[in-house]
């Protein structure tokens, strides 16, 4: 084990609800940039009073910030914004005067991500997502908006990338090869005219940040295993300095930045969802036993025999990429516990079929968004219904149908049109064991597909259903409550309410067992001291 | 066109302003004149008759009209030539990526029996330049020969207009359901891998890709091309067995070959079901892919290769 550098404790700076983990601090210390947990504004959180204030006003509900960016002189935020059109834009305001402005807006270049200013603020080096799945290293003007390309990178990403103080360099993580799942840290002249690999080792290394003098770059390594610690390598040529280690163990951390004081802010994800098992009866609507925490995750489902339950868990800071969630298995009688990462750039749903297994919805790495089939044992995943050019579908899956927007798809059957189309987006969906029927969920509209058509207006959105295994009832999760309705959709009751939103709910296909998941995980804002 | 200050080398639009180039040959002015001087030098061929230009013609947007290549004495090769725009970007050189850089793969075809039936150190005596800086002013150059500029870039750089109807519906199948960008990707349009299509005229034939890793999987993998300036590439694939872009849109319609499909045909390789009007709005998409061809440090076309006189 190496020898940690002197580094201070790592203390708290902004753990409240509401607290995220995707802005950035200001230079001069007196800020950390956010999203307004409420509204998606950006806000300016003062560190010292702690009063926070919002720029840019948004003009549609959907409308949101997401990461941001200091200047040098803390004088300007640039940060992305998902706009009115639904695709990420790049906005740069006013510290003083809290006004901004759209610096750049492409929709081919669909996501943007201002990881630094250049240090005359003439540029913000920003990463541009592009439709076509690659994404590309570039500098942005703050004076006209135009975008210079440096690197393009097909269907990877920089975690994160920095430019030096001196203006010479830009520091990323990126695949140490192709192929490979662990990153190395690489430098790239600013002028384009050469580069560098600055860190190789078999090793996770990511997340860099130069230190305020530009002799280190900071960044996140899991080369001693377990949890990632903070290490930091020299940047003087001819570039042989051995990494040192500054913190072990801070966990799965997200660089925010630096001040002029060298204080390394970094995000946390904390918490999970939990896994809740309960007895119940249909019939009655109630539930017969306690509500009993089996474990951490989201999504849980019974198999269609019963006799393995799965789950979907994550075990990094990030929403996205390979190495952010997997899935666990359960076999109920012996209590073996089986996790499984399959290679998909995003995972989003979990469902269980009786003819084809496990099945999630999601992404892959070549940015195609659908569902996927995964082998067990093993998790190898196997797309089923893909859509090239479309990684983030927000598709929800279910037996064999999909809903995607306000359609619903069958999987895998090649087809050209959708079996039906609702007046609004579809927020969940169940097939009945039968294979045929399905329930639709828009917001508060519970519908039956199939057979003899219901529709209902349910007292809360509708975030998850479940059918009992005769197809007699379903339960559907309405914020923090669950539900029970018949069939025919005649009547409803109250199951149960519980302290937190539930995510999911799933149930025993023969004693009706209900297995649901409530709470989510929230973000932290913490700070070291660097040596 | 954007200009790079450090070398003063024009890119053009749509490609990235950072040219991978070994640290030991940097890019300069000088170096890449002097190649494009060897490049249309026949002498570097054994009876003097081919140049490296006269298989790729900056007329054919550096490639050539044949199926096959033809070398000295009209002898001709295995492979169609490939195109060498925007090799700069390439992680590998030739259809099997046997060559790891320009620097090896430049000296190659004038060894080639088939090509110029020479030897690196038999050319350097003929045109008085060293072997080493032979290497290093032809890879300088073909670094410099850049594609970029089509309708597509304009379209990709938020001009909403630079695409016509046709070829805009052509870019959503590109994407969409006829599954092209699963390899054609990025500023090249190319992944740089090698993939088993079927293509040919005896798809398992050429042992392809296989011949540099031995391994039976890589057989009758060939690298993908880049999709710049294809309209003005034809015949198509490894072979040159496809003489139209409608031909090589029909063999990725029925999912490869009628025939003679390789064992370890890629598992993408899927009947794509495109109506006609679909593979018409799919070849208008490829052909907004032509742009303008940049070689050396000239800013002006009309002093570029493209009319140098051979």
């Amino acid at each position: 084990m190496a020898a940690a550098a002197t580094g201070g404790a790592p203390r708290a700076v902004w753990t409240a609800p509401g607290a995220t983990h995707l802005g950035a601090p200001s230079p001069d210390g007196r800020f950390l940039s956010g999203i307004h947990p409420d509204s998606g504004e950006l806000l300016l959180r003062d560190l010292t009073t702690g009063i926070q204030r919002r720029i840019g006003r948004k003009q549609e509900p959907h409308e949101f910030a997401y990461f941001s960016v200091f200047s040098r002189d803390s004088a300007h935020v640039a940060y992305a914004w998902s706009n009115a059109r639904r695709f990420y834009e790049l906005r740069l305001a006013d510290t003083s005067t809290l006004t901004a402005r759209t610096l750049f807006s492409n929709e081919e270049a669909g996501f943007v991500q201002p990881c630094a200013f250049t240090p005359d603020g003439k540029h913000v080096l920003t990463l541009l997502f592009r439709k076509d799945n690659i994404s590309q290293i570039a500098l942005i003007s703050t004076s006209t908006g135009e975008a210079r390309v440096l690197k393009s990178l097909n269907w990877v990403y920089p975690k994160r990338m920095d430019v030096s103080p001196d203006g010479k360099w830009i520091v990323y993580d990126n695949f140490a090869r192709d192929g490979a799942t662990q990153r190395d840290l690489f430098l790239l002249a600013v002028d384009g005219s050469r580069e560098e690999r600055l860190v190789e080792n078999p090793a996770d290394d990511l997340f860099p940040v130069f230190s305020r003098d530009g002799q280190f770059v900071y960044f996140s390594s899991d080369r001693e295993g377990g949890t990632p610690g903070l290490w930091r390598v020299a940047v003087a040529a001819p570039r042989t300095a051995a990494p040192e280690l500054i913190r072990p163990g801070l966990g799965r951390f997200l660089v925010q930045g630096l001040t002029a004081e060298n204080r390394l802010y970094y995000g946390l994800r904390v918490g999970a969802a939990s896994i809740y098992q309960a007895g119940f009866n249909p019939a009655s609507g109630k539930l017969t036993t306690g509500a009993e925490a089996v474990g951490e995750g989201y999504a849980a489902a019974w198999s269609p025999d019963g006799a393995q339950l799965a789950w979907i868990a994550r075990q990094s800071t990030e929403n996205f990429g390979t190495d952010a969630r997997f899935v666990g298995v359960r076999h109920v009688a012996s209590g073996e516990t089986q996790t499984y990462a399959p290679k998909l750039a995003h995972i989003e749903s979990l469902d269980w079929t009786a003819a084809a297994g496990l099945r999630v919805s999601g992404s892959d790495g070549k940015g195609r968004g659908g569902v996927f089939s995964l082998a067990l044992p093993g998790g190898a995943a196997k797309a089923v219904t893909v859509e090239p050019g479309a990684p983030h579908t927000g598709l929800i899956a279910s037996g064999s149908f999909y809903a995607k927007g306000k359609e619903l798809w069958r999987v895998g059957a090649g087809n050209e049109m959708p079996v039906a189309t609702f007046p609004r987006a579809i927020t969940a969906l169940s097939v009945v064991p039968d294979g045929e029927t399905v329930a639709v969920a828009q917001e508060t509209t519970l519908t039956i597909v199939g057979g003899h058509a219901e529709s209902r207006a349910a007292s809360q959105p509708i975030h998850a259903i479940a059918w009992t295994g005769d197809g007699k009832h379903l339960v559907t999760a309405q914020n923090d409550e669950l539900w029970c309705w018949p069939r025919s959709l005649a009547s409803t009751t109250r199951v149960a309410k519980t302290a937190a939103p539930i995510g999911s709910v799933s149930l025993h296909p023969r004693n009706h067992t209900i297995l649901f998941t409530a709470g989510r995980p929230r973000s932290e804002v913490w700070a070291i001291e660097l040596p | 066109m954007i200009w790079l200050l450090a070398f003063q080398l024009a890119v053009p639009p749509g490609l990235d302003t950072y040219i991978p180039t070994p640290a030991a040959n940097p890019l300069t002015r000088d170096r890449a004149a002097l190649g494009k001087r060897l490049f249309f030098d026949k002498r570097l061929s054994r009876d003097g008759t081919v140049s490296c230009g006269t298989c790729h013609d900056p007329a054919h947007a550096f490639t050539d009209t044949h199926p096959r290549a033809v070398g000295i004495a009209g002898r001709r090769g295995e492979r169609r030539t490939p195109t060498v725009i925007n090799r700069a970007f390439g992680q590998s050189q030739f259809w099997d990526g046997r060559a790891a850089t320009l620097e090896d793969q430049v000296l190659r075809p004038i060894a080639n029996p088939d090509e110029m039936d020479s030897s690196p150190e038999d050319a350097a005596r003929r045109t008085g330049i060293a072997v080493p800086q032979m290497a290093a002013a032809l890879a300088t150059y073909v670094r410099t020969i850049l594609a970029g500029g089509s309708p597509y870039d304009r379209y990709l750089a938020g001009d909403r207009t630079a695409l016509d109807a046709g070829a805009l519906a052509g870019l959503k199948l590109f994407r969409g359901k006829a599954n092209c960008a699963l390899c054609h990707v990025g500023q090249n349009l190319t992944d740089e891998r090698f993939h088993v299509t079927g293509a040919g005229r005896d798809p398992s034939a050429d042992e392809g890709r296989a011949a540099v890793t031995k391994q039976l999987a890589d057989r009758a993998a060939f690298k993908t091309p880049t999709l710049r300036e294809v309209a003005r590439r034809a015949p198509y694939m490894h072979d040159g067995s496809l003489s139209t872009l409608e031909d090589v849109i029909e063999l990725y319609d029925r999912g490869g070959p009628e025939k003679g499909a390789p064992a370890n045909l890629d598992p993408e390789m899927q009947p794509l079901k495109l109506t006609p009007a679909e593979k018409r709005q799919l070849a208008a998409f490829l052909r907004a892919l032509t742009g303008v061809v940049k070689d050396g440090y000239d800013d002006d076309s009309s002093r570029s290769a493209a009319s140098t006189a051979r």
